[in-house]
Order: C-alpha cells, then sequence, then structure tokens
C-alpha cells in the first residue's frame, strides 16, 4: 500500500516532535542536573558552618562570648578555657609573616610583569607556580631542621645581644621553637602565593595605559610608578589580605616549628600557640574533659569567622579594582 | 638644567636605579625559596633507593622504607578523584553554560568561593563529624577521601568554569544555530574544546590534596600500620602524615630519612605539575581559536 503524501508529511511531523519531545527532556535534565551539581558545594558550605556552630553550641550556652575570647587561661581539665593565647599566637605569627613576605612579593610582582624579559617570564611563572604547589609539611621539615637550630644558635644570641633594651627580641625560650621561627616558614610558603595574585592584578591594567604614558614621553619606571601602580595599589592590598587569610589559615608547617606553649608571647623568640595548632594537635585526646570538643571546634569556628572576613574583604576589594578598569 | 645633567639623562637614571632594584629584591625573594627546594632535593636524593620506595618502614620507621604512605597517598588521590571531578565539572558547566546571572546564582558563587577559603584544619574537624562519625565510616580511607573532595571542589570548579568560558562564544552560536541544543552544544563542541584546561585544573586541584595532612589527620591517616589496606573502610599511612610523623613525632630519626620521604612527597607533586603543564602547552598549540 503506498501512503497518501499526506499521510506521509503527517509521520514526517509526528517523528519531528518525538525527537523534538526528547530532545527537550535531555535539555531540561541536563539544566536540572547541573544546577544540582553546582547548588551541592555550595550547600556544602553552609553545612559546614552550621555543624561547627552546632557543635560549638554547648560552651558558647554555659560560657560568655567576652570570657571565651579574652581570657588568657588555658586549663581544660578546670574547666577554663580562654582562647586569647591562641589568638594572639595566630596573629603574631602571621603579622610577622606578612611583613616579611607581603612588600618584597608585591615587588616582585611588579619587576616581573612590568620590566623582565618574555623569556624570565616564561622560566619564573611556573616556577612560582610549582613553589605554590608544594606541601606545607615539606616546608615543615625543612623549619624543623634548618631553620630552628639557626633561629637557636645564631639569630636569638645575636639579636638578644645587639638590642638587649628591646624587650621584643628578649625572651626565656632557648629552644629555637618560636613567633621567629614560625613567621619564617610561612613567609617562605606565602611568597609564591602573593607573587602569583599580585602577578594576575598588574596584568589587569590594559596595554593602552603603558602606550599612552609612553606616548607622552614618560620613562617604562614613570609609567609603572604613576600610572600602573595607582592603578593597582587596591588590588595588590587585596592580594595581601587573601595571602594573609591563606597564613592565618596554615596549619602543619606552623605547628611544627613555633613551639605550641598557650601563653600570650611578648618577644617573636617566645613561643606561641596558634588557633589552628590548638585544633590539629588536640583534637581526640582528653575528650573525656567536658566542653572540651566543644571548646575546640568553637575555637574552630573562631578560625574559619576570622578567615571569612579576609576573604569577604579581599573579595569586595578586588571586584571594586577590576570593576573600575573595566569602566 | 643648571646641574649639567639633561632631564632625560635623569629620568633614565632614575629608571635604571628603580628596576635594578626590583631585579634585585625579586632575584633575593625567589632565588633563596629555590634554593631551599633544591637543598631538600640534594639532601634526600641518596636516600632514595629501590628499598626505601618498596619496603615497609622498621625499627620504629628509622629504617627500612616508605611504600605504605606512598600507595596511601596513591588510594587517596584516587579516591579525592572519584567524588570531585564528576561534582566539580558538573558545577563548573552548570556555572559557566547555564547559569542566569542572577542572585541565587551569585549566592552559589560566594558560596564556592568562600569554601577555597576554609582552612584545611577546619576540613578535618567537619570530616572528622560528618563521614567518621556521623555516617560512621569510621577512620578510613572513604572518609578522607571524602574530605579532601570538598577541599578539592572549589579549585576544580573554578579551573574548569574558566576552561569552558574560554571557548569563544562563536562555536556556541554556529551550534546552536545548526539546530544543536544546548545540551549537545556543551557536550559535543565546548566540553571537548576545553577538556585540556578542565584536565589541568583536575591535576592541579588533586595535586594539593595529595599533599595535604591536615584534613586526614582525624579522618583516615594512620601513624603506623604492619600491612596495606584492604579495603576503602580500613585507614591508610600517607605521605604527608607520614612526613609529619617522623619529623616531629620520632626522636632520634635519621635526617636522611626525613629528606627522602620529603623527596619522593615533592616529586609526587612535581610529577603531577609537568604532566599539566605539558598537556597545556600541547592543547595551547592545537586549539582551533
Amino acid at each position: 500500500m503506498v501512503k497518501s503524501p499526506e499521510k506521509v508529511e503527517d509521520d514526517h511531523a509526528r517523528e519531528a516532535g518525538k525527537v523534538l519531545a526528547s530532545r527537550q527532556r535531555a535539555e531540561r535534565r541536563a539544566s536540572f542536573e547541573f544546577r544540582a551539581l553546582s547548588t551541592l558545594p555550595a550547600a556544602l558550605f553552609v553545612v559546614i558552618l552550621i555543624v561547627l556552630l552546632v557543635r560549638a553550641w554547648p560552651i558558647l550556652q554555659q560560657k560568655s562570648l567576652v570570657g571565651l575570647l579574652l581570657g588568657d587561661v588555658w586549663r581544660p581539665s578546670e574547666g577554663q578555657f580562654g582562647f586569647l593565647p591562641f589568638i594572639a599566637g595566630s596573629l603574631w605569627v602571621t603579622v610577622l609573616a606578612m611583613i616579611f613576605a607581603a612588600p618584597v612579593s608585591i615587588l616582585c610582582a611588579i619587576f616581573l610583569s612590568e620590566y623582565a624579559r618574555p623569556t624570565t617570564k616564561a622560566l619564573i611563572k611556573p616556577l612560582i607556580d610549582i613553589l605554590a604547589a608544594i606541601p606545607s609539611v615539606v616546608y615543615g621539615l625543612w623549619g624543623v631542621l634548618v631553620i630552628v637550630p639557626w633561629v637557636q644558635q645564631s639569630v636569638g644570641p645575636a639579636l638578644g645581644r645587639w638590642f638587649p633594651f628591646l624587650p621584643l627580641f628578649n625572651s626565656s625560650n632557648p629552644t629555637g621553637y618560636s613567633i621567629l621561627s614560625g613567621a619564617l616558614v610561612l613567609a617562605v610558603m606565602v611568597v609564591p602565593f602573593i607573587i602569583a595574585i599580585s602577578y594576575e592584578v598588574m596584568r589587569t591594567v590594559p596595554r593602552g595605559y603603558h602606550e599612552a604614558s609612553l606616548a607622552v614621553g614618560a620613562t617604562r619606571w614613570q609609567t609603572v610608578r604613576y600610572v600602573v601602580f595607582p592603578r593597582v595599589a587596591g588590588g595588590l592590598i587585596a592580594g595581601v589580605v587573601l595571602g594573609t587569610s591563606r597564613a592565618f589559615g596554615e596549619t602543619m608547617a606552623v605547628l611544627m616549628v613555633v613551639g605550641n606553649n598557650p601563653i600570650i608571647p611578648h618577644s617573636i623568640f617566645d613561643a606561641a600557640y596558634p588557633l589552628t595548632a590548638l585544633i590539629a594537635n588536640n583534637y581526640g585526646e582528653m575528650m573525656s574533659i567536658p566542653l572540651y570538643d566543644s571548646a575546640l571546634l568553637a575555637s574552630a569556628l573562631l578560625l574559619m569567622l576570622i578567615v571569612l572576613l579576609f576573604n569577604v574583604f579581599a573579595a569586595l576589594a578586588l571586584r571594586r579594582a577590576t570593576a573600575r578598569e573595566q569602566a | 638644567m643648571s646641574s649639567g645633567r639633561t632631564n632625560s639623562e635623569t629620568k633614565r637614571i632614575t629608571q635604571q636605579v628603580g628596576f635594578g632594584l626590583l631585579g634585585f629584591i625579586a632575584t633575593l625573594t625567589v632565588l633563596p625559596i629555590i634554593v631551599v627546594v633544591g637543598y631538600m632535593i640534594q639532601k634526600g636524593a641518596p636516600a632514595i633507593s629501590w628499598e626505601f620506595i618498596s619496603g615497609f618502614p622498621a625499627d620504629g620507621m628509622r629504617a627500612g622504607g616508605i611504600l605504605p604512605a606512598i600507595l596511601g597517598t596513591l588510594y587517596l588521590t584516587l579516591g579525592t578523584a572519584v567524588f570531585s571531578v564528576p561534582l566539580g565539572i558538573g558545577a563548573a558547566i552548570y556555572l559557566a553554560e547555564y547559569a542566569p546571572e542572577n542572585g541565587w546564582t551569585r549566592a552559589i558563587r560566594v558560596a564556592i568561593t568562600n569554601l577555597a577559603g576554609i582552612p584545611s584544619v577546619v576540613y578535618g574537624l567537619f570530616g572528622l563529624g560528618i563521614f567518621v562519625l556521623f555516617l560512621k565510616l569510621g577512620t578510613s580511607i572513604l572518609a578522607a577521601s571524602l574530605t579532601l573532595s570538598i577541599m578539592t571542589l572549589p579549585v576544580i570548579i573554578s579551573t574548569s568554569e574558566e576552561a569552558l568560558r574560554a571557548v569563544p562564544n562563536s562555536f556556541r552560536v554556529v551550534s546552536t544555530s545548526l539546530g544543536a541544543t544546548r545540551w549537545q552544544t556543551v557536550r559535543r563542541i565546548i566540553l571537548p574544546q576545553s577538556l585540556p584546561g578542565i584536565i589541568t585544573g583536575v591535576i592541579l586541584g588533586l595535586e594539593r590534596a595529595a599533599g595535604e595532612t591536615a584534613p586526614i589527620l582525624f579522618t583516615g591517616a594512620a601513624f603506623f600500620l604492619p600491612n596495606l589496606p584492604g579495603s576503602p573502610l580500613d585507614a591508610t599511612m600517607a605521605l604527608p602524615y607520614h612526613l609529619f610523623v617522623i619529623s616531629t613525632q620520632v626522636p632520634g630519626m635519621p635526617v636522611q630519612i626525613q629528606y627522602g620521604t620529603a623527596l619522593v612527597l615533592l616529586s609526587f607533586v612535581l610529577v603531577m605539575n609537568i604532566i599539566a603543564s605539558v598537556i597545556r602547552s600541547r592543547a595551547r598549540a592545537r586549539r582551533l581559536w
């Protein structure tokens, strides 16, 4: 039997309709699945916050927040949970590390992006990526074997002898496991990170700015100082803040060299006990002590909130910096 | 010019001094770090031998090899890949190709960015609470891999999204104008084109996971095990944790073994990094745009 032309057209149309419907179904399913896939990691962030909050809740309920944050006595077996020594320890190590690392990293990035030959750039850039990827325990080992003895035998005695009047350089801690050691190791770790970010920030300046500046007779140095630098200053600061947050949250390398003594330090040769080290060293031990588990989770929550604050600030500053460039 | 120097000469000298100083600082900053790494490689090299790579630790880790730690890190890296790669790439596809620019998408982005900023030790605590205790997986390869996956996800998502966005828009326009649906366009055109970039991002993410200690501290790493793990529910030794242990908690540890272990861990990371850059440069030479 031969189909009439109308029948054939009907068949074709039906066929096409089926194909279209199945395409649409596949399309909707793909869209839905991908949406679910992207919601999950985002939801994880919220879940982490909630889990920390719930498990830190018992101690937050029983102790006053001020008492926890400003208490300087840490004797869990007597029910005293003061976080101040740990907050102070984290701050000392981080700030000192950033003093070592931030200025040189930024200058290094400026040199790389504005002056270095293309071959130098092609060589240095991957190297910095590799340095940034080196596991923190490797830096920690170097700290234990090289930096700590150096601080103990050379730097400590020398600075104590030259500046006996500066309390910053005096300490009764003779071990070398100190804030200075922690900050040195940490500085070496964040340098590649800050260089990488600063380099990206430098690249947001359009070529046209350089060309315009050079065209009116400025030298490359003047171009960098008066045209490029003012444009990227905000972004560079944001990069440093990101580096600070990275340094603040760094755990293993610092923990290995910083001495881990819960006191409020007064000298760069004192031992300190950063928040991250508190968690890593103590979790799983002495869990029978009431509120101990909760106290450690509260310190994790505190750590996370501080780091978040840094990150949000950096993200806003970076966005403002890049938005101005695009405008 | 009363000083006898022309203006352009002064400018030239300022420039030379300025850039000279910058170059000096740059050298002083980067060189020592490279020296540190070179020093560790040089110190570790004599420890590397077939016995060291294929043997079990002996004499309280002070002798013998590190095979269980090497295998453990391989297992953990593979386990992390199983969970984080499909999820990460899927999320990146949504964000790059499907997501409308609205508040919801922005919220997701902010959450993912912040996920990337969480300190690694906090991931460890979270993994302990959720995977080890709540889901009762115990301290195991599975729990540690899941914890590392959460940490790796943001890296994979952001690098994959960047790779997807790098495919020129004309590819999408042409594909759609030929009658392909969006999903067909993604699967047949965009994904193949961005695959090298995505693989590079995945490797960089996994490389970070392989070197992390803090997240596996409470979730799956063991101090010492006489046997290799038999299932994903067993705990395992791992290179970074092993290095941590032998450099802080074992008195009288031979320095050579410490440097040797560090070198093996370093090579792990270096090899992954080199593979990533080879893929990247080959793809760059071959790409269509």
